[in-house]
C-alpha cells in the first residue's frame, strides 16, 4: 500500500454519475426480483446472467435436466421487452436454419434474404451441444462481431444481442462438444446446481397456487426493460472505475492459468477482457462505482472455467477446473495500495 | 559289448513286459541253462539222497541255501547268449571263480535272503562291481521297476513248494492198481530211503526246472534297466544309420570305380588324351617332391621344437595382470572372503564345490532381486508423490500455516509493514493529522494497515490472495476464537468500505466519516490491547 496524496473531497453531494449508478443498481435489482418470482432459490445464477447481459457477453448454462435453465432464460426474456427467439438445437439442424438463407422470389424474380431466428435481441440456444460443429460454428461470427453473413452479404444484428445457450453435461451420447473457439466466445459459463431444500419447498408452494400443471406460469413477471435500457446499463457499466491495480490483478490471474501446473491450455486475452467486463457489470449490479478485487474474484470461476483445459493427470485424479481456479485465486496476490 | 549282435529286440520295456522277455529267453536257452545248473547242483542232490538218517533235513537246507551259487553261471551264460555268443557249459562254469570268492561268500551269507537276488546277481557276475560302487549301482537299477524282482522270488518260492507235492501226486496217480500204497502213508512215520529218494528227486527236479526261468527273468529285468539307463536302443539306431551310410558310400565308390575303368578303357581304345589330364600331369611335376627322409624329424626340427618350448616357458607367457574394476559393494561383499576360502579349501570334494557354486549363484540372484526390489520401492514412492502432489502441497500449505501460527508474528504481510515499529505510537492522532494535511489516502491507509496489524498480532490467518472483503469475512469467522468484539468488526467493516472506495474508486470519504474513523481507532483497538 502506498499512501499517495489525495485531496479530500469534503463535498458530500452525489455526482450525476453516482446517481446513474444507483439508478442502474436499483433497476438491475428490480429485474432480479422479477425473475426470482419464478426462478426460485438461484439468486447467484440470476445475477451472473445479468452480469453477462450488462457486460455485453453471452452465457453458457450447464446443468442436469430439470434445474430450470430454460425457465431462467424465458423469465429474462419476459422481463425484457425486446425480441426473443428460441432454437432447439438438434443433430439435423443446419447453419442456415439459424442464420437465414437466400430464397428465390418467383413473383419478384429475385433472391430475397430470409433472416433466421438469430436476428433477435435474446437468443436461446437450447441444448446447443446437440447440433454438429458446423451449425455451432454459425454462431461464431454473430457472437463476436454482432453480424451475420448470408450469401456473401453481411447483416448487422440489432443491439442488444445476447446468446444464452444451455447444455446438459450428463447425456453425452450423440452430442458434439463445443469447440474451444466457440466456448471462448461465451463470457460466462454458469453451472446450475440443485436448489436448497427451502428453495425447492418455496418453488412447490408457488406451483401449487398456480392453475397450470407442470408448466411454469410466467405471467407474474413484468416487462421492465427494453433494448435501450440494456444499452444504457452497458454504457453505465463501461464508466465503472477500474483501478490499474485491479486490472493488473486480472492480468495476473489470467496469466497464472497459463503457468499453472496441471493446466494444459490457459486462458487467452479474451478471458481478461471478459473478466474485466463482468467485474464492471457485477460492480454495477451491486451499486458500486468502482471494481474491487472481490468483484473480480466473484466472476473468476464463471469467466474462466470454460477457457482452461486441465491435464489428463488432473482429470484422472478427479480435479475439476473450479478447484484449480480457486487455488489460483488464493495463490495470486491480491492488489494492495 | 557289441550291440549289433544282440539276440533280443532292444527297446525300453515296462518291468512286467521285461519278465515276459525273461521267460522267452529261458525257453530259448533252457537246456544249456539246465545243464549248467544240474552239473553244479548234482553233487548236493546225491548227498541229499544218500544222507542218513533220511529224516534229517540238513541236506535239503544246504541245497536250498546254495542255490545262488548254482545260479551264478546261468547269469554268465545269459549275458553272453543275448549277444549271440552262447558259451558252453564248461566255459560258463569256468567263469564262476571270476566273480570272486568273497562276493560269492557274501551272496551265500547276508545277501542270501535278498528278495531282488535274481536281478542283482548280474551286477556281481557281469559287471564285477564291489563295495560302494555296487551299492550305488543297485540303487540306480532299483530306482524304477525293481518290484517285479521281489514278486518273482515270492512266486518262485511258492512254485518250488507246490510242484514237488504235485509231482508226488502225479507219481501216486500213475501207480499200478496192484500196488497197494496209501498217499498219506508217504508223509507219516520215519521216511524210508526210497521215500527220501523220491522226495529229494521231486524237489530237485522242480528246483531245476524253475531255476532257469527265475534267473532269466531277473536277468531280463536287469537288461531292461540297462537299456533304459544307457539308451541302447538309440545307440543301435545310430549304428544302423552309420551302417547304411557306409553301405551307400561303398556302393557309390564301386559304381565310380567301375565307371572310371570303363572310361579309361574307352579312352585307351580311342587313344585320346584329354588336355585336362595333361595339365594335371604338368602340375604334379611342379609340386615339390618330398622324400621319406625329408619328412622325418631331423636335428633342425628338434632344435626348433626345443626353442619353442623355451619361448613358451619364458616370462612373456607367464605374466599375470591384475585388473581392478568398480563393482557394487553389496554384489561382491563376500568375494574376497570367498576367494580366500577357495584358496584354503582347494582340496574340497566336488560335492562341496557344487554346493558352494549353487550358493554363489543363488546369492547373486538374491542380490539382483534385492536391487530390483529397491528400484520398485523407490519407483512406488515417486509415483505416490507424483500422484498425490496436490494433496501434499495442500497439506504442506496447511502445515506452514500452522507453523506460522506458532512462529513469531511476521513483520510484513502483503507487502505491508505490520510491525509495531513501522506504525506511529498514536495511530488515531497520526491518521487525523494526515487527513487534516490533505493526505486522505495516506490517512485511511494508515488506519487500515494498523487495523490489520492488530488482527495479525492476535493470530488472524490471512493468505496472500485474500482481498479486503475476504480479510473482513475471515475476521468475522474467527472473531470468537481471536476474541474480537462486535465493535471492532463493525469498525473494520466500515473502514474496509471507506478504504475500498478511496483505493479502487478514487472516492474520497466525507470529512465526518474520515474524522470519525481516526478518532475511533484508538478506543476501538488500543483499549483492549492495554487491558490485555
Amino acid at each position: 500500500m502506498t499512501d499517495s496524496d489525495t485531496t479530500p473531497n469534503s463535498n458530500s453531494t452525489p455526482s450525476p454519475a453516482q446517481n446513474s449508478f444507483e439508478k442502474a443498481s436499483t433497476f438491475t435489482q428490480a429485474i432480479i426480483t422479477e425473475i426470482k418470482k419464478v426462478f426460485v432459490g438461484q439468486d447467484d445464477i440470476i445475477e451472473q446472467v445479468l452480469v453477462a447481459l450488462i457486460g455485453g457477453g453471452h452465457v453458457l448454462l450447464e446443468g442436469v435436466p430439470g434445474l430450470g435453465k430454460t425457465l431462467l432464460i424465458r423469465s429474462l426474456s419476459k422481463c425484457f421487452g425486446g425480441d426473443f427467439s428460441r432454437v432447439q438445437f438438434t443433430p439435423d439442424l443446419m447453419p442456415s436454419d439459424i442464420t437465414g438463407h437466400a430464397m428465390f422470389n418467383a413473383a419478384k424474380q429475385e433472391f430475397e434474404i430470409r433472416k433466421g431466428p438469430i436476428f433477435t435481441n435474446l437468443l436461446l440456444a437450447d441444448e446447443i451441444n446437440r447440433a454438429p460443429a458446423k451449425t455451432q460454428a454459425a454462431l461464431l461470427e454473430v457472437m463476436q462481431e454482432g453480424q451475420v453473413t448470408i450469401e456473401g452479404e453481411s447483416f448487422s444484428i440489432d443491439s442488444p444481442f445476447m446468446v444464452m445457450a444451455t447444455q446438459n453435461p450428463v447425456e453425452q451420447e450423440g452430442t458434439y462438444p463445443l469447440p474451444e473457439a466457440e466456448l471462448d466466445r461465451f463470457m460466462l459459463k454458469i453451472l446450475i446446481d440443485y436448489p436448497s431444500a427451502e428453495s425447492e419447498f418455496a418453488m412447490l408452494a408457488q406451483m401449487s397456487n398456480q392453475n397450470s400443471a407442470g408448466n411454469f406460469n410466467l405471467n407474474p413477471i413484468k416487462t421492465l426493460m427494453q433494448g435501450k435500457h440494456i444499452e444504457e446499463l452497458r454504457s453505465i457499466a463501461k464508466r465503472v472505475t477500474i483501478d490499474d491495480e485491479v486490472l493488473n490483478y486480472i492480468v495476473k490471474l489470467t496469466r497464472a492459468t497459463r503457468e499453472w501446473s496441471g493446466i494444459v491450455r490457459g486462458a487467452g486475452p479474451r478471458a481478461s477482457i471478459a473478466l474485466m467486463s463482468a467485474s464492471r457489470a457485477l460492480a454495477l449490479i451491486r451499486g458500486a462505482e468502482f471494481v474491487t478485487p472481490d468483484d473480480v474474484k466473484q466472476v473468476l470461476l464463471p469467466a474462466l472455467r470454460h477457457r482452461i483445459l486441465l491435464s489428463a493427470a488432473m482429470e484422472i485424479e478427479g480435479v475439476n477446473t473450479d478447484e484449480v481456479l480457486r487455488d489460483i485465486s488464493i495463490s495470486v496476490e491480491a492488489p494492495r495500495h | 559289448m557289441d550291440l549289433n549282435s544282440l539276440e533280443v529286440e532292444i527297446r525300453p520295456r515296462r518291468s512286467w513286459e521285461a519278465l515276459d522277455l525273461g521267460l522267452l529267453m529261458a525257453r530259448r536257452w533252457f537246456f544249456p541253462l539246465l545243464k549248467v545248473w544240474l552239473l553244479l547242483s548234482f553233487p548236493f542232490y546225491i548227498w541229499t539222497v544218500l544222507h542218513r538218517p533220511a529224516s534229517d533235513t540238513l541236506p535239503y537246507f544246504v541245497f536250498w541255501w546254495l542255490k545262488p551259487l548254482f545260479e551264478l553261471p546261468l547269469v554268465f551264460m545269459l549275458g553272453n547268449a543275448v549277444f549271440g555268443d552262447l558259451p558252453t557249459v564248461k566255459e560258463s562254469i569256468k567263469k564262476l571263480p571270476k566273480a570272486g570268492i568273497f562276493q560269492i561268500f557274501l551272496n551265500l551269507t547276508w545277501r542270501r535272503l535278498s528278495p531282488t537276488r535274481s536281478m542283482d546277481a548280474a551286477i556281481v557276475a557281469l559287471e564285477g562291481l564291489k563295495g560302494e560302487r555296487r551299492k550305488q549301482r543297485i540303487r540306480t537299477l532299483h530306482s524304477d521297476g525293481a518290484s517285479p524282482a521281489v514278486w518273482i522270488t515270492v512266486l518262485g518260492r511258492c512254485l518250488e513248494t507246490i510242484f514237488p507235492f504235485a509231482l508226488l501226486a502225479l507219481i501216486y496217480a500213475l501207480l499200478p492198481e496192484n500196488v497197494t500204497f496209501e498217499f498219506s502213508e508217504f508223509f507219516e512215520g520215519e521216511p524210508t530211503p526210497l521215500q527220501n529218494f523220491i522226495t529229494a528227486t521231486c524237489i530237485y527236479i522242480c528246483a531245476a526246472v524253475t531255476a532257469p526261468f527265475y534267473v532269466a527273468m531277473g536277468f531280463a529285468l536287469y537288461l531292461n534297466r540297462r537299456i533304459q539307463l544307457e539308451a541302447w536302443d538309440i545307440e543301435i539306431a545310430f549304428r544302423r544309420l552309420m551302417q547304411k551310410q557306409e553301405q551307400k558310400k561303398k556302393f557309390n565308390s564301386q559304381i565310380l570305380s567301375t565307371s572310371a575303368v570303363i572310361l579309361v578303357g574307352l579312352l585307351l581304345c580311342f587313344q585320346i588324351t584329354p588336355s585336362s589330364a595333361l595339365d594335371l600331369e604338368e602340375k604334379e611335376e611342379e609340386k615339390p617332391q618330398y622324400t621319406l627322409q625329408e619328412l622325418q624329424p631331423d636335428s633342425n626340427l628338434l632344435e626348433a621344437k626345443e626353442n619353442i618350448f623355451e619361448v613358451l616357458e619364458g616370462d612373456e607367457f607367464h605374466e599375470t595382470e591384475i585388473k581392478k574394476t568398480a563393482r557394487l559393494k553389496f554384489f561382491n561383499s563376500d568375494d574376497k572372503d570367498e576367494e580366500e576360502e577357495e584358496e584354503k579349501e582347494e582340496d574340497d570334494t566336488w560335492l562341496f564345490n557344487s554346493i558352494k557354486g549353487l550358493a554363489s549363484i543363488f546369492g547373486g540372484v538374491a542380490s539382483l532381486a534385492e536391487v530390483l526390489l529397491w528400484v520398485v520401492v523407490i519407483g512406488l514412492i515417486l509415483f505416490l508423490l507424483f500422484k498425490y502432489r496436490h494433496w501434499l502441497s495442500d497439506s504442506l500449505r496447511g502445515f506452514k500455516a500452522n507453523q506460522r501460527a506458532d512462529k513469531p508474528k511476521p513483520s510484513s504481510l502483503f507487502g505491508l509493514e505490520i510491525t509495531e515499529e513501522s506504525l506511529p505510537e498514536d495511530i488515531g492522532a497520526s491518521a487525523l493529522a494526515l487527513w487534516q494535511q490533505g493526505e486522505a489516502r495516506a490517512a485511511i491507509a494508515l488506519l487500515y494497515r494498523a487495523s490489520l496489524t492488530q488482527l495479525v498480532n492476535r493470530g488472524l490467518e490471512i493468505y496472500e490472495g485474500f482481498t479486503e472483503q475476504e480479510c473482513l469475512n475471515t475476521t468475522k469467522d474467527q472473531a470468537k476464537q481471536l476474541a474480537i468484539n462486535n465493535e471492532k468488526i463493525q469498525y473494520l467493516a466500515h473502514l474496509t468500505r471507506v478504504w475500498q472506495r478511496i483505493a479502487y474508486g478514487h472516492l474520497t470519504p466525507e470529512n465526518e466519516i474520515a474524522t470519525d474513523l481516526c478518532q475511533r481507532w484508538n478506543p476501538t483497538w488500543v483499549r483492549d490491547s492495554e487491558d490485555e
